[in-house]
């Protein structure tokens, strides 16, 4: 009786993996480089925008992409192994988004000693070397976002910070920007700066925690959309939406559709898809021969109510 | 001949299971029977396996550390703090591992004379060994110079990663430890009967003490490998290692409930749990199908384990 | 359950509840106690399905990756317009199903709860991913919002939602011979089963409505979150874990009961707002939970809570397998 059920249970094993070497072999069949793109979690669409940027300039190129991310959200080790698959399965190229800008050194130093060109996308890396960058100026686009939403909301007020995950050189950068634009405005107060992790669900908890914290809070910035988004139903929820404004940082679908709906107040538009693009066209040609620009800055522009239409329409599509 | 039989039934299951997986992961995959690569799984699977071989020993005295991951983190951000003011390396590896008999005595403390359950007692360290990991350095890693650190996770000696080596040299010391000592000895006695061991005159509450040291000083030298790895301390990266551990103790064949297992086991299942990431990795799996991989093999590998043994 | 032991967790509650509002001016209000107990709500759902299978000696790692599943599943099924009763059902069946393979392996099959719990954690999860194809759902109906940021008579919906089912399942621990079959079981499952209980259903059972407590405690998880992820849920199974232990359910089975867990819940829920009250950052909060748990556990001790073995370092009778 056990005997018939572990036959099918054992059966079923085969037949899943066999699922996923026939999508390999297939598609394996006559590309031109094959590489790897690592990711930072699965937990955020904009990384999946990512690697569906990379899949199209693998389809445009004749390239096998191969996208990664680690299991547990933004854990660098995790990405280092990962590397280190890539190495032993004889990549012709890395593409890595580092979860810790310093963390992902190791890895990147043994590419470098397997002879693995890497290529950093959408958040640097401070070390090892690699041929090239593509990502947001997120500094310079966080201040110019933060600037703007302060001159849409008077200027003045209690503020509050969310963060994202502590040692992410993208999370760093805005925060630097976030804090240059708070400084020209005398007017507003920092009540707290706290991460919330670039994490929707994190968003929402720390606001929850904040908003009993603090009876009084005038706007909340943002280091990225899905924090935006988390604190957004807990001020809804907390019945404070109204005098509590916010802004966020991607311009990821659903904040668009905030934006429209007058629940979140501004956002920078990344393109990730156009970042992914930018890195595996980078990579491409460096193994083509070309030189590549050591950075890509693809630019972010701030999207708020009075732009809003044009990146509704491109949704709708 | 018969001989031959009764030897290879005496070895733990889990070796069957981490063969026949290995077994299927070779004909699937062409790059996978190659040097590189199973240096690589062994390589990835030395934290784990270091760790596992704590719990393994805090289990078969019938307890539970939930606080390994978090002391893992805390251990790499407490050498990250020295080897950042370049305190040198020894302070830091030393830091690390009183670090680690420190932690282990504290739990030891708790459950052996205060009577806490393990789950409540390690379940309380694990917070605050976080939060003390958090704290540290305002929740950001740790980064240091240039320093013979590094060599522990990336190092090569005689063309074999230094972590290789590390866990093999930690695993001949608990393997005498638990099987040639009286201390081993006693390990599974708390486990199995420990009243009856009390009755016999041993001093049950040091014996948990010295055990949960043990467990603590290994998970603090996982704890060090890691940030080597990473070189740099984390105050997160070591969370999700203690249920590792204890599945790699469990599929190994070590019971909840103390007195039964082994460490020969642990290894494998260790071993098993870092095959089936690299495998299905090099499969082409992307993560999402990782994760259902991992859960259906994990069952129809340990249903089959089960039904073996009866 | 004993009483005694409900009763010392009762007077830990309120001495936490003292101590803050004398330390905190906010906390006092009936806003944040409607908060309090509002953000505890899911814990309660969750620990009460932890409750039922630690009572039969195991333990449920997988309840936030079967929630999240339940919740991607039906929210897709949400998002396309569908009638809102099919997608609460949906949800549920999934956590019967999920629930029902777990105590069908660890009754039948034998399979320590722990592996499999674990392993159905990682499949969960991975179909989780799978179905939504890495994007997130996102705005539903309002009418669907009711569950989770929805009001009766003043009083937060989830807040109703989870003292009912309090209510249920205490009724159905304390009155029917299921529930007493239960901790028959679990204190000790060879002679339960010589004497006529048939442990092997119970124990799916206890398992099944764990699953679907899961599914449940997503629908109000996702109608508060307003979106449906993956990614929820990681922490889940040993938040729930903490709040049955400290509510005074032995882990070895056979002794504790849902009214503990939900007071269990009610004290993790009072510790952090406390901690946010008074301003203690995000970072330092898990530090603070340990370190108060533990002193709670050691004030347990002095009041001779602990003399003797604890009930699961007593020599375990021969399971079966």
């Amino acid at each position: 009786m056990w005997k018939k059920w572990f036959v099918i249970g054992l059966a079923f094993c085969f037949f899943f993996t066999l699922i996923g070497v026939v999508q390999d072999e297939a598609s394996a069949a006559a590309k031109k480089y094959k590489m790897v793109f690592i990711v930072k979690s699965m937990d955020n669409p904009f990384w999946n925008m990512m690697l569906e940027g990379a899949q199209m300039a693998a389809k445009d190129l004749g390239l096998e992409i191969k996208g990664l991310a680690p299991i547990k959200p933004n854990n660098v080790e995790e990405q280092i192994r990962q590397m280190e698959d890539a190495i032993t399965a004889k990549m012709d190229a890395i593409i890595v988004v580092p979860s810790d800008s310093r963390g992902i050194i190791p890895g990147i130093e043994k590419a470098n000693r397997a002879g693995i060109p890497v290529f950093t996308s959408n958040t640097r890396a401070f070390g090892g070397k690699f041929i090239g960058f593509a990502g947001a100026p997120n500094e310079e686009a966080a201040y110019l976002v933060s600037k703007a939403f302060l001159e849409m909301t008077g200027g003045k007020g209690n503020a509050i910070v969310l963060e994202g995950v502590p040692g992410a050189q993208t999370a760093i950068d805005r925060k630097t920007g976030i804090d240059r634009a708070i400084k020209e405005f005398p007017n507003v107060k920092v009540l707290t700066s706290q991460t919330a992790k670039f994490s929707r669900v994190e968003g929402m908890r720390v606001m929850e925690n904040l908003l009993q914290q603090f009876p009084k809070i005038d706007l909340v910035l943002c280091a990225n959309d899905e924090m935006a988004l988390g604190a957004i139903e807990a001020i809804d929820a907390a019945k404070r939406l109204k005098e509590i404004k916010v802004s966020g940082f991607d311009g990821n679908n659903d904040a668009i559709n905030s934006i429209s709906e007058g629940r979140l107040v501004i956002t920078g538009a990344q393109r990730p898809d156009a970042q992914a693009y930018w890195s595996v066209l980078g990579t491409y040609m460096f193994l083509e021969g070309y030189p590549v620009p050591r950075d890509i800055y693809v630019p972010c522009p701030p999207v708020d109510k009075s732009n809003v239409a044009e990146y509704l329409k491109r949704i709708k599509k | 001949m018969n001989s031959y039989l009764d030897q290879l039934k005496k070895l733990p299951h889990a070796v069957y299971l981490f063969t026949g997986i290995l077994v299927l992961f070779a004909i699937l995959s062409p790059h996978f029977l190659s040097m590189t690569n199973l240096t690589n799984m062994v390589l990835q699977g030395s934290v784990l396996l270091i760790v596992s071989l704590g719990m393994t020993l805090v289990m078969l005295s019938n307890g539970i550390d939930l606080s390994a991951g978090a002391l893992m983190s805390l251990t790499g951000m407490t050498a990250g703090i020295f080897l950042s003011k370049e305190f040198g390396l020894i302070p830091a590896l030393l830091i690390g591992i009183l670090m680690g008999l420190f932690a282990g005595l504290l739990i030891g403390f708790l459950v052996a004379r205060l009577n806490f359950p393990p789950f409540i007692a390690t379940f309380g360290m694990m917070g605050i060994f976080e939060g003390t990991s958090l704290f540290m350095n305002k929740g950001e890693s740790l980064y240091w110079k240039e320093s013979a650190f590094n060599f522990i996770g990336n190092g090569y000696l005689l063309q074999i990663p230094f972590p290789i080596w590390l866990a093999a040299s930690v695993f001949f010391i608990v393997y005498i430890l638990l099987y040639k000592t009286p201390f081993g000895v006693n390990v599974f006695a708390v486990g199995g009967h420990e009243e009856g061991l009390r009755l016999s005159g041993v001093n049950v509450k040091r014996q948990k003490i010295l055990i949960y040291m043990v467990s603590g000083l290994l998970a603090s030298v996982g704890g060090l490998l890691l940030a080597s790895r990473i070189a740099s301390g984390h105050p997160t990266v070591g969370i999700g290692y203690e249920f590792e551990a204890i599945a790699s103790s469990v599929i190994g064949g070590t019971s909840f409930f103390g007195g039964q297992g082994g460490i020969i086991g642990t290894v494998f299942g260790a071993l098993m749990i870092t095959l089936l990431r690299n495998g299905l990795n090099l499969l082409g799996f992307t993560t999402p199908y990782q994760y259902c991989a991992i859960g259906l093999i994990l069952t129809v590998g340990i249903t089959l384990n089960t039904l073996y043994k009866r | 359950m004993g009483q005694s032991k409900l009763l010392s967790r009762l007077i830990i509650l309120v001495l936490l509840g003292l101590l803050l509002s004398l330390l905190s001016p906010n906390f006092l209000r009936w806003e944040n106690f409607l908060n309090i107990v509002r953000q505890a709500a899911i814990l309660n759902i969750l620990g009460i399905g932890m409750t039922l299978v630690i009572l039969t000696g195991g333990i449920d790692l997988s309840n936030g990756a079967v929630l999240a599943l339940s919740s991607c599943v039906s929210a897709i099924y949400l998002k396309e317009g569908g009638p809102m009763a099919i997608g609460i059902g949906i949800a549920l069946a999934i956590g019967l199903g999920c629930g029902m393979a777990n105590g069908w392996m660890t009754a039948r099959v034998l399979i320590p709860p722990f592996v499999i719990t674990y392993a159905m954690m990682f499949f969960a999860r991975g179909l989780a991913y799978i179905v939504l194809q890495g994007k997130i759902i996102y705005g539903f109906p309002k009418p669907f919002r009711f569950f989770g940021a929805g009001h009766l008579f003043t009083i937060p919906t989830p807040i109703l939602l989870s003292t009912a089912i309090l209510a249920l399942v205490y009724f159905f621990l304390r009155y029917t011979p299921f529930g007493a079959d239960l901790y028959a079981l679990g204190s000790d499952e060879e002679s339960s089963r010589l004497s006529g209980i048939k442990t092997r259903n119970r124990i799916i059972l206890a398992y099944s409505l764990s699953g679907i407590l899961s599914s449940f405690a997503g629908i109000i998880y996702m109608s508060r979150l307003n979106a449906a992820e993956p990614v929820i849920g990681e922490f889940f199974p040993l938040d729930a874990i903490a709040a049955v232990v400290i509510g005074g359910t032995s882990l070895a089975g056979g002794e504790g009961g849902v009214i503990g867990t939900a007071i269990g819940a009610l004290i993790i829920t009072v510790i952090i707002n406390g901690m946010n009250l008074l301003g203690i950052p995000s970072l330092l909060q898990s530090f603070a939970l340990g370190g108060v748990i533990l002193i709670m556990v050691a004030s347990q001790y002095l009041s001779g809570e602990f003399k003797g073995l604890p009930s699961f370092l007593k020599p375990q009778t021969i399971k079966k397998g």
